[in-house]
């Protein structure tokens, strides 16, 4: 028995080095888009740590300044707050989409005529990109000359000036923009749940809600998590609606993290503390994901799919 | 994936039993055939209100004179619809930004398609420990913000002299589409059947004659998405031109509108056709291609 | 034309505990049609995959005529390989398909549509050359398959399943084509099948893989009549034959109540005081005496039916089947006496399996 084993292992070996006969495309197939990739992706990454220990008004040269940066980050108290206030973004978008979102993507999965006509509209948002749907709503919500300045109810609120109703505001519009996109995730899986499931339930004798809970949630489970991996991702990136609706203001009351870094450094001209900011940016943005795809064992599903 | 919603043909149908069958099969509305769903109905009419009032007012604004709007009820048609807004939008600087946004978004897919295709078919096709952890490191990209970068991306940008052009905003704009339009064309590259690969192989073609007579044939759907993705990314992007670039000459759409808001002050109904125009052409795409559309902004949440 | 010639050939997938294919040895002949049948996982896939050059030859060597191909890249073996699942082009049309490896080699055009046509023209596919395979049915995509290799008029055709995706009545008829086609060509084949039926009606030569060993290796009658040892015995022929474990008493085995007389010197190459008794359903007689069957399904088939019953046997009860005349064939639940017909059982070794003879 050990000789045959040994045998067997000797020629395992030989076979690895035995080169493959078959026509395959070399590593240098992929060369091009990797070096790409990792000169105008990677390495800024890795920039990015090195000039946030340095000091860098954004014109001469870089210049090194130990952790100074860091213990500032570490005291500022308004990049904690902006922090804050992007955690807080973070989890008021997702508990406005993700029902919403779900409902109208399960509805819109249904093959009536009508349907898909609404749903042809559900998706015009989409096609307007975020500085367009910015100035959009900031026309429309103008404490001067905006459309709910003449409408009853709404006129008398200052949506923009508020500096606790501009959160909402904002979480409304990024809302407006993102909601057709993550319908459009749950429609295509709810199409993908197989119509003999809800006849056996009916069978069975389940009606509409309790088939809702039974069968259609646990089978959106993995969008679920996609729509909440890409949602939680994208609300610590908000940055460009941000930027052209308020500025951030009043005051600092829209300031997030994103914006706080784009202020420091291409406002404020402090690069090297900028990136320090930009850093825990992308550790949150990073982490966040792995976060949850390791809570959720998606990577797995992944990695079965992407199999050899 | 694909073999798993295969509906099983009858082999001697009879036809009315399969007319019947197939009219039950249709109107599949998550399985609540026929009957309405009145709490999911009135969200979505809801929904659509809020969708659609604001792009009626839109559209209705950029028409109106600009004392109408500040007198007008918005939300009523324009007493005297006027093209005065779109003119002096297309007698400015628009044209220009409109060509800046071209040729950024042309170039950015042309680079990302003919970088990834070939990626993609050594991914799905060499299991090589090399290749493999390459695929991983881009994958890795998926979860990388491109607000990260930007501070390190200017750096490298004003230090290569390229600061204030168009191709500036161009690399960082497709090195960050590339992990997504990689990840796509692997999976439909992966999804060819393996004997096909062997069968080029036993014709005789190399892997660059496999690469142009079975991959880029056969990867066309996938081209599409990520064409369309790449597109949309690339139209429809502001951090990277509001960073990189700063005169009119390489000003790019989404900054020009912006842009326009501190130009046109009160002036909001020119404001308005210029957000307006720059909606056409995504709209025109959306019109002729809604299905590949959809699937280029879905492209990002993986198959 | 040429032969193929597998010289202590073996395969070891990475990672993997044992061979593949096992230092196979085996010799086909110029123009011969070989056959490897053999359970799933046999390393008949593999066998013919080393020979086409998209599996690595881990040991040993592989000779199509007097030439060492082991090292050498499929496209100048001079092979053409016909798949399972045909690997048609999608995107080409049925010329296209047929015509690729000739346009790769770089032949002229009018070259590669002459003998595109004249392999149209004998596999009956000349109407459809401008199609798309999606166009097509399932034989004629199969026909496809096999001009595609015709065409390039190779020194040897490798077939892989090449009629799984038929239905079972196409697959017959495509059966006796491909037979038919390969004996004009005069080429060298080897294809490789799961199903003994196809493997017997094909094959001048069949060989019987397992576990990636070479079980057996002759033309179709001396499997069936001889063969080598307990699993051949059990794989080939259908409904499979008869094996029992029964003990060797003087002058032969015990069946049942009687003694099957077996020649002396046979029963001595025996290591153990029981042999394995192997006797085709076709070999069964109805007796006066032997062990009792209770019949539990009978299948008529018009002119034979076959019988399906339990016995008590050597060590225990056992399933056996028999062939009975097809006009007077026993009910289901009647007991019945059988034995072996004189000359016709096969005998085997407990514990090696191989052969003693019969």
């Amino acid at each position: 028995m050990t000789i045959t084993a040994e045998k067997t292992r000797t020629r395992a070996g030989t076979a690895r080095t035995t080169v493959t006969r078959q026509d395959r495309p070399s590593g240098w197939y992929l060369a091009p888009a990797l070096v790409f990739f990792g000169a105008f992706a990677v390495l800024p990454m890795v920039l990015v740590v090195y000039l946030s220990f340095t000091s860098w008004d954004g014109f001469g040269t870089p210049e090194l300044s130990g952790t100074e940066n860091w213990t500032r980050l570490i005291e500022d108290g308004r990049a904690w707050d902006s922090l804050w206030l992007t955690l807080v973004f973070m989890v008021l978008t997702w508990l406005v989409q993700t029902p919403i979102a779900m409902l109208i993507g399960v509805w819109a999965a249904g093959r009536q005529r009508n349907r898909a006509i609404l749903s042809s509209l559900f998706f015009l948002p989409l096609l307007l990109s975020t500085a367009a749907i910015a100035l959009l709503w900031s026309s429309v919500l103008d404490p001067n000359f905006g459309v709910t300045q003449s409408l009853p109810v709404l006129g008398g609120f200052n949506f923009l000036g508020d500096t606790e109703l501009v959160v909402y505001t904002v979480v409304w519009v990024i809302s407006w923009q993102y909601v057709p996109f993550h319908t459009l995730l749950y429609q295509a899986a709810a199409r993908q749940v197989p119509e003999s499931l809800y006849e056996a339930a009916t069978l069975d004798g389940a009606g509409r809600y309790r088939q809702f809970f039974t069968i259609t949630l646990p089978l959106l489970k993995y969008t679920i998590i996609t729509s909440t991996v890409l949602m939680l991702v994208g609300s610590v990136t908000t940055f460009d609606t941000i930027l052209i609706l308020t500025g951030g203001g009043p005051g600092t009351a829209t300031r997030v993290l994103p914006l706080h870094m784009y202020i420091t450094g291409f406002s404020g001209f402090e690069f090297g503390y900028a990136s320090a900011i930009s850093v825990l940016l992308l550790l949150l943005g990073a982490g966040l994901s792995l976060a949850v795809t390791r809570a959720t064992g998606f990577r797995k599903m992944q990695s079965q799919q992407e199999g050899v | 994936m694909t073999t798993t919603q295969a509906t099983p043909a009858p082999l001697a149908p009879v036809p009315d039993m399969l007319q019947d069958g197939r009219r039950r099969r249709r109107p599949r509305a998550g399985g609540h055939r026929g009957r309405p769903n009145v709490l999911a109905g009135v969200l979505a009419t809801i929904w659509l209100a809020l969708v659609a009032v604001p792009l009626y007012f839109l559209v209705a604004a950029s028409f109106r004179t600009r004392s109408d709007y500040l007198s007008d009820n918005p939300l009523a048609p324009p007493p005297s619809p006027t093209l005065e807004n779109y003119e002096t939008v297309l007698t400015g600087d628009f044209p220009t930004y409109l060509l800046n946004t071209v040729i950024v978004t042309v170039v950015t897919v042309a680079i990302v398609v003919g970088l990834t295709v070939p990626a993609g078919y050594a991914v799905a096709r060499n299991a090589g420990r090399g290749v493999q952890r390459g695929f991983s490191l881009m994958l890795v990209g998926l979860a990388i913000p491109a607000q990260a970068a930007i501070i390190p991306v200017y750096l490298m940008i004003t230090q290569l002299h390229l600061y204030d052009t168009l191709l500036a905003v161009i690399l960082p704009t497709a090195a960050f589409a590339m992990p997504v339009a990689l990840l796509v064309m692997t999976n439909s590259l992966r999804d060819i059947p393996r004997e096909l690969y062997e069968a080029q192989t036993l014709d005789g073609a190399g892997p660059f004659a496999a690469l142009r007579h079975l991959v880029l044939p056969l990867a066309k759907p996938a081209i599409t998405t990520v064409a369309v993705f790449t597109s949309l990314t690339a139209w429809n992007g502001f951090l990277f031109p509001l960073v990189l670039t700063q005169s009119v000459g390489t000003r790019v759409l989404t900054l020009g509108l912006w842009d326009y808001q501190g130009q046109f002050g009160t002036n909001v109904p020119a404001l308005l056709a210029a957000v307006t125009l720059s909606v056409v052409p995504i709209f025109v795409l959306y019109l002729v291609g809604r299905r590949y559309l959809l699937s280029g902004l879905t492209a990002g949440a993986g198959k | 034309m040429a032969s193929v010639t597998y010289d202590r050939t073996s395969c070891v997938y990475p990672g993997a505990e044992r061979p593949a294919v096992d230092e196979l040895d085996l010799q086909v002949e110029d123009g011969e049609f070989l056959v490897l049948v053999g359970p799933s996982g046999c390393g008949k896939s593999t066998s013919l995959r080393m020979l086409a050059g998209l599996e690595d030859v881990t040991e040993g060597r592989i000779l199509i005529g007097d030439r060492d191909v082991t090292g050498v890249p499929p496209k100048d073996r001079d092979i053409a390989m016909v798949f399972q699942n045909y690997a048609l082009y999608p995107h080409m049309t049925v010329a296209d398909n047929m015509g690729f490896a000739l346009k790769i080699a770089g032949l002229n055009k009018s070259e590669i549509s002459s003998r595109v046509h004249e392999a149209a023209t004998l596999l009956d596919l000349e109407p459809y050359l401008d199609r798309k395979p999606k166009a097509l049915s399932g034989g004629q995509r199969q026909r496809v398959a096999m001009g595609r290799a015709i065409v390039r008029q190779p020194q040897v055709f490798c077939m892989d399943e090449p009629l799984s995706n038929l239905d079972a009545k196409l697959r017959v008829q495509t059966r006796t084509q491909i037979a038919q086609l390969q004996r004009r060509l005069g080429v060298t084949t080897v294809y490789v099948t799961h199903d003994q039926v196809e493997a017997m009606t094909m094959g001048d030569r069949v060989c019987v893989l397992k576990d990636g060993l070479l079980m057996q290796v002759g033309k179709p009658r001396e499997l069936y009549d001889r063969p080598s040892n307990v699993f051949v015995a059990g794989f080939i022929g259908s409904p499979a034959m008869n094996l029992f474990t029964l003990p060797v008493v003087d002058g032969g085995v015990a069946f049942g109540d009687v003694v099957h007389p077996v020649a002396r010197d046979v029963l001595g190459r025996a290591g153990n005081s029981s042999v394995v008794l192997g006797v085709r359903p076709e070999d069964l007689e109805l007796a006066e005496h032997g062990p009792a069957v209770e019949v539990d399904v009978v299948e008529e088939l018009g002119a034979d039916a076959y019988v399906y019953g339990r016995t008590k046997l050597g060590d225990g009860e056992h399933q056996i089947t028999a062939r009975v005349d097809g006009r007077r064939p026993p009910g289901k639940g009647e007991v019945l006496h059988v034995a072996p017909r004189a000359g016709h059982v096969h005998l085997f070794d407990v514990g090696t399996g191989e052969r003693l003879g019969g």
